[in-house]
């Protein structure tokens, strides 16, 4: 049995061009699959990871967005009063209020594209709430003052936000960029944050604000924390983790992208499976003597089915291989996108997993088996004298 | 079944290529002679009506409309979406060249202040006519809106207004509460002079810059641009499968022919032998190559319309309010050129053989 497999693998190695030729088909399902299904991943995780469990969101009630939420100063003082609070060492209770808008630029790498980018106005305390995030070029803004940080994944990128230069909010607020910051990979990134002040002139929020974020004593305080909030009807609150904030504005584009690479994965792979067929074939036709020869040394049918699968479906793994290494390469791409949910542009991350990955091999390989079976069912029939003769 | 494959193949070519297309279509048909005026504050954010009468009488502005979203629903049908507003028709009709409805119907809407202006895949689907009396509810505010279908348009640019009903402004903001009235969402304008769009907009923008309520204007072609430059990662993502895509066309069809070749050259040899030259046989595998290339697109094409267009379209309307999917002209063209190109030029290896092919030699061959 095993000489017969190696029969198989061999003659593939022989018709080399042939296998070349549909090797680059499954490669490409493979590739289209794994890739969709990395970057489907990497929205979820750059979107999810800028949320903790153990930290709540305080908005506007009927605000799907922190960008869409306007609160007054009143409800500033009751968050910072309700129970389950966390406070820090110096005793003073970690809250912190931001003034989110979005902001739309052209694009310096490309004149035809605009983007919408977030403006966060963050609080003296921003960097005791948000850990994640630290200066990794120039300094931390001054409270009170018109400067502004970029996250790292818009630095330079759009007119004015490299150190040293201004970018323009609105005729009259033009805050000065004094430093880069990054926030492990998350949404933060594509933001550019300037002091709580600023934004709300800038971006004529009035007395409001948009956002309460909280550091909970725990993950568990959340319902403690949040009930007195929603139930005060007067002041209209909507309480949630940030994790679960975040959850839901990664819900979307994801499903969108991973949809398309389906689609186009099944429509391809059926195209694939074709292109194995007709090569294993041509390669069963071709054969047909040798295969007479392999029958009369007594190999039975069962076999000869069993081992063409395995040629087709190693001639599916090959591609899948090929196709799976190329996915490998897609971190290295500059994909940004807006996301549906929040309407900001957002840089994200092809995320290799096994899951995905694993996944496209597995289809890669069943496309050459699929494509394979019936060819070797041809070749389980073929007739030993008959074959001989020719 | 090469025909198959190659067919196959080629509507793996055609779905991302149609996505692309589509886009770039929309910023082709988008009037390069209108500037959108929003609220600074957002789009949930509303501007006094009287806005749209001050950008009226500024200079360059031929028309201006102004629109409030109106949320309108049918009672008891929850499932059917459309889009819906509240518009200063008299401005709007004039200057929206592209909603094709006949005049007189355009006039009558006019007239009729309880009217209403629909499009025809909504009133085809609703089984609505002219003069039928609908009842609408609005998610934004209580009551019932009776009005007459009036005019019924069909849009001449892609993805714009496909679903929407228009109803009359003063008629819909009587209705409303008092301290919601006089209130819109957006002014579209016309301007006098293409391109001028952009000018004008910070013309707009600077006149309301000390009012309560800013503005923020775009000209629409910049608009349309920049949402979809919004996605441009993705179009970009599916325009390389797209051509990674003709790369394995190609390969499948060299292969194929490549493999035809070998099992005929004893053939080849013979009609070497009773005089053919091998510039005929070439010519010979080139429209062979050419005819499978052909069969696979037309084949492709086939396949393609009812599966994207149709299943495809709906299944995606349906579970995630993706704009419906367009297979343009162009691109269906586009399949059948590069199917027929591709494998002409997959032939060229092949080709070169036959043209080697030292006749006694293929003779000697048993096929």
């Amino acid at each position: 049995m095993l000489a017969l497999l190696k029969y198989n693998l061999l003659s593939l190695w022989v018709r080399r061009t042939t296998t070349l030729a549909t090797t680059f088909g499954i490669a490409l399902v493979v590739f289209v699959l794994g890739a969709s299904q990395m970057l489907s991943t990497g929205i979820r995780q750059t979107i999810v990871s800028a949320g903790n469990a153990d930290q709540a969101i305080v908005l506007e009630h009927d605000a799907r967005t922190e960008e869409a939420s306007r609160m007054d100063q009143t409800a500033a003082g009751l968050v910072a009063a309700a129970p389950g609070v966390k406070r820090n060492a110096a005793g003073q209770v970690m809250v912190t209020r931001e003034s989110v808008a979005h902001l739309m630029l052209q694009s310096v790498v490309d004149a035809s594209r605009f983007s919408t980018l977030q403006v966060r106005g963050v609080s003296a305390n921003v960097f005791e709430l948000r850990p994640e995030a630290h200066i990794i070029a120039g300094r931390a803004i001054q409270p009170g003052t018109d400067e502004a940080l970029v996250g790292k994944a818009v630095l330079g990128r759009y007119p004015g936000l490299r150190i040293g230069e201004r970018v323009e909010f609105s005729s009259s607020t033009k805050p000065t960029v004094v430093g880069v910051f990054e926030a492990a990979g998350s949404v933060y990134e594509s933001e550019i944050w300037a002091d709580f002040e600023t934004v709300r002139r800038g971006f004529l929020f009035f007395a409001n604000l948009s956002s309460l974020t909280v550091q909970l004593d725990s993950a568990n305080a959340l319902a403690g924390f949040g009930a007195p909030l929603v139930a005060d009807l007067q002041t209209g609150l909507s309480v949630a983790s940030e994790r679960a904030y975040y959850e839901k504005a990664s819900q979307g584009l994801p499903d969108v992208i991973g949809i398309l690479g389906i689609v186009e994965t099944l429509i391809f792979s059926i195209g694939a499976v074709l292109g194995a067929m007709i090569t294993m074939h041509a390669s069963v036709s071709q054969r047909s003597p040798e295969i007479g020869v392999l029958r009369a040394l007594g190999f039975g049918q069962p076999q000869i089915l069993f081992s063409f699968v395995v040629e087709s479906a190693a001639l599916g793994l090959a591609g899948a291989l090929i196709g799976a290494a190329a996915c490998l390469f897609t971190p290295l791409l500059d994909f940004r996108c807006i996301n549906f949910a929040t309407g900001q542009e957002v840089a994200f991350r092809f995320v290799p997993g096994w899951s995905s990955l694993g996944l496209a091999i597995l289809a890669g390989t069943a496309v050459g088996a699929i494509g394979g079976l019936v060819p070797a069912i041809r070749a389980a029939f073929v007739d030993p004298v008959q074959a001989m003769r020719a | 079944m090469t025909v198959l494959t190659v067919a196959v193949m080629l509507a793996a070519f055609i779905f991302p290529r149609a996505l692309v297309e589509a886009q770039q279509e929309r910023i082709r048909q988008t009037p390069n002679n209108r500037v959108n005026v929003r609220p600074k504050l957002g789009w949930t954010a509303t501007l006094p009506l009287g806005d749209a009468d001050q950008i009226r009488q500024m200079p360059g502005v031929q028309y201006a409309a102004a629109s409030r979203m109106i949320g309108l629903r049918l009672p008891g049908k929850d499932k059917v979406r459309f889009a819906s507003r509240a518009t200063e028709m008299e401005q709007y009709l004039p200057m929206m060249e592209e909603l094709e409805a006949p005049a007189e119907q355009k006039q009558a809407f006019l007239a009729d202040e309880r009217g209403a202006f629909v499009t025809q895949t909504l009133a085809t689907e609703q089984g609505w006519k002219l003069g039928d009396r609908v009842v609408f509810e609005s998610e934004a505010f209580p009551g019932q809106w009776e009005v007459a279908i009036a005019g019924i348009c069909r849009s001449l640019r892609e993805g714009f207004a496909e679903r929407q009903v228009w109803l009359h402004y003063r008629f819909f903001d009587r209705s409303l509460p008092k301290e919601a009235q006089g209130r819109v969402h957006w002014v579209s304008t016309e301007i006098f002079e293409a391109n001028q769009g952009g000018h004008i907009a910070k013309l707009i923008d600077a006149h309301f810059d000390a009012a309560p309520d800013p503005t923020s204007s775009l000209a629409d072609d910049v608009r349309v641009q920049a949402e979809i430059g919004n996605f441009s990662a993705i179009l970009t993502a599916l325009d390389t499968v797209s051509y990674l895509v003709l790369a394995v066309v190609m390969s499948i069809i060299g292969n194929t022919l490549a493999m035809n070749l070998r099992e005929r050259t004893h053939e080849y040899g013979v009609m070497r032998a009773i005089g053919f030259g091998s510039h005929q046989l070439g010519l010979l595998v080139l429209a062979e190559a050419a005819l499978l290339g052909l069969l696979g697109a037309a084949l492709g094409i086939g396949l393609s319309y009812p599966l994207f267009e149709g299943i495809l379209s709906h299944a995606l309307q349906d579970a995630m309010d993706f704009p419906p999917i367009v297979i343009h002209r162009q691109v269906a063209w586009l399949a059948v050129a590069l199917g027929m190109g591709l494998s002409m030029l997959a032939a060229a290896v092949p080709i070169y053989r036959v043209a080697q092919l030292r006749v006694t030699d293929a003779l000697r061959r048993l096929g």
